[in-house]
């Protein structure tokens, strides 16, 4: 998703290339179809480990918000490099939370019992 | 009664059931026109709702509580999976029905919950405690899964969450 870096550092390519705003336009509706999806498995389920997948996907989902974002200029190139990594740690910390957390769902289930 | 009247009518008698969402998407019309419309057939009773699980379901007036609980469900590709598997092999242990339709046993046992809270499957437990999993009402059982199937978004949110439970349980 992102351009190579010697094309970021020119604003005018990037914010005018038709081809990166497909690839955003491209991105944004599927992790945000993904997004909802994990929001309306969560609401079923509604256990520590679905709610952190919801979250971890929303993160994935508003990265391409922050790609609009600094296509339309509101975020700079810099500020986009931050959010972006800070989303990648956030999306990692939720998994890893969600994986951790997912022995106690089978706990409840009671898979061992008889 | 008007055209669209007839039309959202139709519908509900079709797919009994139907949850708003999905009326809105299948009729084409505007949230409030199917809102307007089905607030006037509930009133002289043509079409009856019920809420199961946050979602609000219409119904044609000739379905008991019973199966209006049963269509809930088997609007659910997964519990549909678990139905035909008993429907098909009779009375069958929990392990052996999440072995055979490839769900992880976290998914079967969320599934059963709802199917057990309805009365459509029950749980028979021997000298043991051994669980054997046994429909409550086979015929009644089929006939409401022949009247619906599972829309394309209900399908992709049945399958996100057993892939989910499926790559956690590995």
């Amino acid at each position: 998703m992102e351009p190579p870096w010697n094309l970021a550092l020119v604003p005018g390519h990037v914010q005018g290339s038709p081809w990166m705003t497909a690839v955003v336009v491209l991105a944004g509706v599927s992790s945000v179809t993904l997004a909802a999806l994990g929001v309306a498995v969560f609401l079923r389920r509604r256990t520590r480990s679905h709610l952190l997948v919801a979250l971890a996907l929303l993160a994935f989902a508003s990265r391409a918000a922050v790609a609009a974002l600094t296509l339309t200029g509101v975020l700079s190139e810099f500020d986009h490099h931050v959010v972006e990594h800070l989303l990648d740690l956030v999306m990692a910390g939720l998994v890893l939370a969600a994986i951790y957390y997912a022995r106690s769902i089978e706990r409840e289930v009671g898979v061992n019992d008889p | 009664m008007s055209e669209t009247r007839t039309r959202v009518a139709d519908h509900i008698k079709h797919s009994p059931g139907v949850h708003f969402n999905e009326l809105v998407r299948a009729l084409d019309l505007a949230p409030g026109q199917v809102q307007h419309h089905v607030r006037r057939l509930l009133s002289d009773e043509t079409v009856r709702r019920a809420e199961f699980y946050g979602r609000t379901h219409y119904f044609p007036p000739e379905f008991d509580a019973w199966e209006r609980g049963t269509l809930a469900l088997v609007r659910r590709e997964t519990a549909r999976d678990i139905l035909g598997h008993l429907l098909e092999h009779g009375d069958a242990r929990p392990d052996d029905v999440a072995d055979d339709i490839g769900v992880a046993r976290s998914t079967l046992e969320w599934h059963l919950d709802h199917l057990v809270e309805r009365d459509v499957v029950r749980k028979e437990r021997d000298l043991h405690n051994r669980v054997t999993l046994v429909l409550t009402h086979p015929e009644r059982t089929t006939r409401l899964l022949d009247d619906v199937s599972p829309s394309l978004p209900e399908r992709f949110v049945d399958r996100f969450d057993r892939l989910l439970d499926h790559l956690v349980e590995g």
